[in-house]
């Protein structure tokens, strides 16, 4: 397996205030604290704690770009994502049934009527930036953009999207037509695999719902990451 | 006339060798999607080469799952590799000795890049990024223009 899919849970509500703390004094963005902050959490937890380590490997996240040579500045997105990766427990992914369940995701859910939002939503999260805005309000500005292997989704989110895939399941015991056409789609990859489109899309659709349940159970938003 | 007729037979030979070659591929470019720095660059250190087990690649660029800023290229030659390769091929990786890439075809156009036994997954990613630095020409533009 040489690309996964990874999920973690988090609070992102003390997430963002820890950030506000450390980075934002009277309402404005202080960059060289985060910086600070996120080099010693680095240096604390990356050679000590592996999931942490794991996470700053599938986010390529180093120490050269922590500590960057001088005059090179240090960029605020890799010390914000630094401070999350401390924050994260691992979740279940939707590489669990299938280590390629992210492609049978992306080759079937346009046929059963998920929009291209809607599945990037449940692979990669919403983009980071909206929670840097949970965090640190107006100060997009200062941030490069995220990368966008990684995202995202609220608890909220998670809840509202489980009743859309609990549809997805009832098609299973239904020949409808959107069923036919996204096993279809996935024919040939299912050949290539000694399995069958049925058996792919089944087992997708439980690694959604339990990665959406599990944070709905937990009340935990989730980060979503495509290790690549 | 003999050595004109020679000449016809070596031809005949080589146009053979050409048709053979349709078949089967002398190097196959393979692409892994790397990060870039602020200056242009490609970003090239060994956390760009994670082996989980194996170096993620495909066969063209732009059509992995995580679209990156820069492309670096590997060629894979040796192994009777067909056009269009059949999954389970594999050969060479130019310029990385005992490492082989194969190709798995899931997801679609993927190949993986294999370290020699008894290699650690630490040590192969550091040696893929000592080759690419020394090899910098292999850089290609991703989503954006890399050197």
């Amino acid at each position: 397996m040489t690309i996964r899919h990874t999920a973690y849970g988090f609070d992102a509500k003390h997430f963002a205030e820890t950030v506000r703390m450390i980075a934002y004094e009277n309402a404005v963005f202080d960059s060289v604290s985060l910086h600070k902050h996120a080099q010693q959490t680095f240096r604390t937890l990356s050679f000590s704690h592996s999931t942490y380590a794991e996470l700053l490997a599938g986010l390529r996240i180093d120490e050269e770009l922590l500590f960057p040579k001088a005059g090179d500045e240090p960029e605020s997105h890799i010390d914000f994502l630094t401070l999350l990766c401390e924050n994260l427990t691992p979740a279940p992914n939707l590489s669990q049934r299938i280590p390629m369940g992210y492609f049978v995701i992306q080759t079937a859910f346009p046929c059963l009527g998920w929009s291209e939002n809607d599945i990037r939503s449940i692979i990669f999260g919403d983009p980071l930036e909206t929670l840097l805005d949970l965090a640190l309000p107006n100060a997009i500005h200062s941030f490069p953009k995220f990368p966008r292997e990684c995202g995202w989704l609220s608890s909220e989110r998670c809840s509202g999207i489980i009743p859309s895939v609990l549809r997805l399941i009832d098609m299973l015991s239904q020949s409808s037509a959107e069923l036919v056409t996204a096993a279809d789609a996935l024919a040939s990859y299912a050949t290539e695999r000694r399995s069958t489109p049925y058996a792919l899309l089944q087992s997708v659709f439980f690694d959604v719902l339990e990665m959406l349940k599990w944070s709905q159970a937990n009340q935990a938003d989730l980060f979503l990451l495509l290790e690549y | 006339m003999k050595k004109i007729v020679s000449l016809n037979a070596l031809s005949a030979v080589l146009g053979l060798s050409v048709f053979i070659g349709c078949q089967s591929v002398m190097a196959v470019p393979i692409y892994r999607g790397v990060d870039r720095l602020a200056n242009g660059n490609a970003k090239l250190t060994p956390n760009q080469f994670n082996f989980n087990p194996e170096l993620s690649t495909f066969n063209a660029v732009g059509i992995a799952p995580v679209q990156k800023p820069c492309e670096y290229r590997f060629d894979v030659s040796g192994g009777n590799i067909q056009n269009p390769p059949n999954v389970g091929e594999h050969g060479d990786v130019t310029g990385l000795v005992g490492y082989t890439a194969t190709f798995d075809n899931n997801p679609p156009g993927h190949w993986s890049i294999q370290q020699p036994h008894g290699v650690s997954a630490d040590n192969a990613r550091t040696a893929v990024s000592v080759y690419a630095l020394a090899n910098r020409g292999n850089v290609v533009n991703g989503t954006q223009a890399c050197q």
